[in-house]
């Protein structure tokens, strides 16, 4: 197949599409309630950045709690604060880049170097930030190791977390284009 | 507080100035709704006008078939939200073809079982489509998969017989390194062309 018949083979192409399947314009594109892909995932970083700061913030109440004995307590509340606060700065950073991300003005190769760089973040945070989360979990499990109620809370907690998180992780992904091809 | 008498009796007193504020506001919300009208027509016009260029591309992007429904809808609200930014730039088809690409190059992609069924489904549609209609097409769509997606890009719209200088606006690249990456990608589609022995 030469250029002339590649380029009148795809030109029919068009043709045919603009027959077979007319757009139509649903009223949710023109009252503004459709959300892009790209609006979606800047919805989900900005959920997730409230939630983590929330949570730093809830740490802080465990103070005033009486389970934890006074040595270990301000070290391991710190962490968790530490903890949250991370998570709340690094989701705010990708909540950041991907809005910055203006497919009406930007260049076609800007767009697809911002959005390989938001899907690369995400996973380099998520090196940092799992790791973290099993560190915290095992200190908390090396705490309670006698009380066999507050073990079963922490496992239950795990397991639900490590559960969302991976729901989570797919929702992200699948809201990125695979562009490691580029 | 100083009360300006030189300005109308309606807007010298609190309590007449607000019901004179709230009239204005009914008014302009009045206004903006007869722009939306009016946006709303020129939009459905200049979509009726570019949907073979919105359909090809986001086919050409698209995994499924859903996966293709929804990279048009995402393409037409990213479209709807930039028209109003866009009236005082340049050429409009250069505009859509950016607006298109840029929906299709920045997300979605479906992954796992759900989506190998998704694509078994396309596949078989497009061959029937291609075999009643036109088998070169096949081998089109064929080949542009295989290309990277700025790849994919540049060659939609060289396709498409946009200049060089439209394609380089569109993509953020000199007239030059748009000449030479769609040299290249024809000496690859050519090399996947004969590989697979079209």
């Amino acid at each position: 197949m030469d250029d002339n018949q590649f380029k009148d083979t795809w030109q029919r192409h068009g043709n045919q599409l603009q027959q077979d399947n007319p757009l139509n314009i649903s009223p949710q594109i023109t009252n503004g309630k459709r959300r892009t892909a790209l609006m979606r995932l800047a919805d989900r970083y900005k959920l997730f950045t409230i939630i983590a700061f929330s949570s730093s913030v809830m740490s802080i109440l465990w103070m005033r709690s009486s389970i934890l004995d006074g040595a270990i307590r301000l070290p391991l509340i710190l962490s968790f604060i530490v903890y949250f606060l991370t998570c709340g700065i690094m989701d705010c950073v990708l909540h950041h880049n991907v809005t910055s991300i203006d497919v009406n003005s930007m260049p076609t190769q800007e767009v697809i170097m911002r959005a390989m760089r938001c899907r690369k973040l995400h996973l380099q945070f998520m090196i940092i930030l799992i790791p973290a989360a099993i560190a915290l979990i095992g200190a908390l499990v090396w705490l309670f190791n006698s009380q066999t109620p507050f073990l079963v809370g922490i496992l239950a907690g795990a397991v639900t977390g490590l559960i969302i998180g991976t729901v989570q992780f797919r929702r992200f992904m699948n809201d990125y284009r695979a562009v490691t091809d580029y | 507080m100083t009360l300006n008498l030189s300005a109308p009796i309606y807007l010298r007193y609190a309590p007449l100035r607000c019901v004179y504020q709230i009239i204005e506001k009914i008014c302009e919300k009045r206004v903006a709704d007869h722009q939306d009208a009016a946006d709303n027509v020129s939009f459905t016009n200049i979509i009726t006008a570019h949907s073979g260029i919105i359909n090809k591309i986001c086919r050409s992007f698209a995994s499924c078939e859903s996966d293709y429904e929804d990279l048009r809808q995402d393409a037409l609200v990213n479209i709807w939200r930039g028209l109003p930014k866009f009236r005082s730039q340049a050429d409009l088809k250069t505009w859509i073809y950016r607006v298109v690409l840029n929906t299709c190059v920045s997300v979605y992609r479906r992954y796992s079982h759900a989506v190998i069924q998704c694509d078994i489904k396309y596949a078989t549609e497009q061959q029937v489509d291609s075999n009643c209609d036109d088998d070169n097409l096949q081998i089109v769509e064929l080949l542009l998969s295989q290309l990277s997606v700025s790849d994919r890009s540049i060659i939609v719209m060289w396709l498409d017989d946009l200049s060089y200088d439209d394609i380089g606006a569109v993509m953020g690249l000199n007239r030059n390194t748009v000449a030479t990456r769609i040299h290249r990608i024809k000496l690859k589609l050519r090399k996947i062309a004969d590989q697979k022995s079209f």
